[in-house]
């Protein structure tokens, strides 16, 4: 795969699945805005499962952004490197089909394809349910989550590799 | 969530005087929520199941009153794996209800996105659900330990299919480029060419794949059954034709209730379907042998390689009629991309519609399952009136069942881990699609 060098964030989830959406949301914003930093590539990674493998492959930064059951209040932003998260990233497979991010990250790692640093931003979500909008937490939580992205995104490539 | 189903008939095992007790809850590598059950009394087959335990969906109900233009984009939600098969067996519906003639190149380019959806699906399903059974490792991540190779071929693969079905049909899963009478978007001749130029190099994968898998040990296994694919008289395709079986005439799609006489079951809340016999199988194995004189001679040399021959009443072979189809979609992909590129790809209008009072419509796409049929009656005003789908995995689900049933008294005297990890197998190779083929409901049923 292609060298990018640079940061990668990648936002997961379903728009269609109620809070789920909080890493999709998310990514929008940030395309919208005109000054992103430099060396900085956002996609929406949806529900690719194993297909985001080779989205993030040659990045040396990948953030992930994506709702995550933390036992947390509702709308509340973590910030995990992935050997945090593995601990206590929140089973829910339906199905090897549509494999969850944990997942994925998983037989990245064990392929030797993670980029060197893997961050996630994880949002407690209220509900993740067919066709429901965001809870008002979550959709309160979402302007942090974009400053907090910023933020990250401004800070050095070269820490934590 | 189990149910206690009771079978009517009572089936004779060997005289052994076995006591067998399994209840696999939520089989796993397998789409959805499904349970096996087995209960054997005294040598006696007292019960042997897939329960299907997903809750239904009611997806035609959603299309009731909708604008027939977005019931290709509401049905693709069926499933994330086979959605541009469900968008083309809708618009197949909605065409052949509104009398639409589709211009060769648009026949062309929904080839191509089925192609790629059939190789994203089956690679998927041999090297990631498949293949673990076989090289003795638990799942995909041990897999990835011990032979690091081979996931990394089929994850590069995977990524060329999902790209085929990017570039024509807009994004991966769920196209949105796909509409009534054509397409809304067209890929520019350079990224053509780059698919092609990337077909051509991964054939190396393509021939890797075939000898990996000639090289694990399929279980013996055979029970005769009746298999149901769409046929063409002179092509393996996967979109349009007649209904093909290996005990009846071909019947135009519109008879294809006549077919899948859908039936409810007390242990499954997807319908079963019967035909000729009890039941009937759908899927790679069952399109090999209906048309497998079509195959490219690629495929045609991998089956004999891999030991696939028709007849074949092996279920478990369904994986290796999935490898042949690998080749077979590799190799047509390749002459289509070739096709388009020396027509030039012209951007074109849809093709009109004509609307008219109670119009119907079958369409039929044999998706990586098999065989999906859709069936719309749109009104004068444009709305969808009636809609029908008829899911692969629910027309396999008898057969699932029955080939169960066979298996367990040959395994009697196996102890109970190997009947399960047999049985788990065995409905795997279906590869079903379990939350795809729940979308009924039965009130009466629920109830009880």
């Amino acid at each position: 795969m292609a060298d990018h060098a640079g940061t990668l964030v990648l936002g997961v989830g379903s728009l269609l699945m109620g809070d789920d959406a909080v890493g999709v949301l998310a990514v929008q914003r940030l395309q919208a805005l005109p000054d992103l930093p430099p060396g900085v590539t956002v996609l929406d990674g949806g529900t690719a499962g194993l297909g985001l493998i080779p989205l993030w492959d040659g990045y040396q930064r990948v953030v992930l952004v994506d709702a995550v059951m933390m036992d947390l209040p509702p709308g509340t932003i973590r910030r995990f490197s992935w050997h945090e998260a593995r601990l206590i990233s929140h089973d829910r497979t339906l199905s090897l089909h549509q494999t969850d991010l944990s997942h994925a990250l998983a037989l990245a790692e064990t392929l030797g394809m993670l980029p060197p640093e893997v961050l996630i931003f994880g949002v407690q979500p209220e509900h993740v349910e067919w066709d429901r909008p965001l809870s008002p937490a979550v959709e309160r939580a979402l302007p942090d989550l974009i400053d907090d992205l910023l933020d990250e995104l401004r800070s050095e490539l070269t820490h934590g590799a | 969530m189990t149910k206690k189903a009771k079978r009517p008939a009572r089936e004779a095992v060997a005289d052994t005087g076995a006591q067998v007790r399994i209840n696999v809850h939520h089989v796993t590598r397998v789409e959805g929520h499904g349970n096996i059950v087995v209960d054997v009394r005294d040598g006696s087959l007292e019960r042997c199941e897939l329960q299907i335990v997903e809750t239904p969906r009611f997806f035609e109900a959603m299309l009731r009153g909708r604008p027939y233009l977005q019931a290709s984009h509401i049905t693709s939600r069926i499933c994330g794996i086979c959605a541009c098969g469900h968008a083309t067996a809708s618009l197949r519906a909605t065409e052949r209800a509104l009398s639409v003639r589709l211009s060769e190149q648009t026949t062309l380019l929904r080839k191509l996105v089925m192609h790629g959806e059939m190789l994203d699906s089956h690679i998927l399903h041999v090297y990631m659900l498949i293949a673990p059974d076989f090289l003795g490792v638990g799942s995909v991540i041990p897999l990835a330990a011990s032979h690091p190779d081979i996931v990394k071929r089929a994850l590069r693969m995977k990524q060329f299919a999902g790209d085929l079905c990017a570039t024509f049909a807009g994004r991966h899963t769920h196209p949105i480029a796909m509409t009534v009478g054509g397409f809304t978007h067209y890929p520019k001749r350079e990224q053509v060419e780059a698919l092609r130029a990337r077909a051509e190099a991964l054939l190396p994968d393509v021939d890797a794949t075939v000898e990996l898998f000639g090289t694990l040990p399929f279980p013996k296994f055979e029970r005769e059954t009746e298999y149901v694919a769409l046929v063409q008289p002179d092509e393996y395709g996967f979109i349009d034709g007649m209904i093909g079986s290996t005990e009846h005439a071909p019947r135009p799609l519109e008879e294809y209730r006549a077919v899948t006489n859908e039936h409810l079951e007390v242990h499954s809340t997807a319908k079963h379907t019967a035909h000729q016999r009890e039941s009937y199988m759908v899927g790679a194995l069952a399109r090999y042998h209906l048309k497998h004189e079509h195959l490219h001679p690629r495929a045609q040399a991998a089956a004999a390689h891999l030991g696939l021959s028709a007849p074949c009443y092996n279920p478990y072979y369904n994986s290796v009629a999935q490898v042949v189809e690998i080749v077979h979609c590799w190799d047509d992909l390749i002459q289509l991309l070739d096709t388009v590129l020396a027509r030039g790809i012209v951007p074109e209008e849809p093709a009109p519609v004509t609307l008219r009072s109670g119009a119907r419509g079958v369409g039929a796409a044999d998706v990586p399952r098999g065989i999906l049929f859709h069936e719309y009656q749109i009104g004068e005003d444009g709305l969808i009136q009636e809609a029908n789908c008829v899911i692969p995995t629910g027309q396999n689900l008898g057969n699932i069942d029955r080939d169960m049933r066979a298996l367990v008294p040959t395994l009697l005297t196996e102890p109970e881990e190997t009947i399960t990890q047999r049985l788990e197998m065995l409905v795997r190779a279906y590869d079903p699609c379990i939350s795809c083929s729940t979308h009924f409901l039965n009130v009466e049923f629920v109830g009880k």
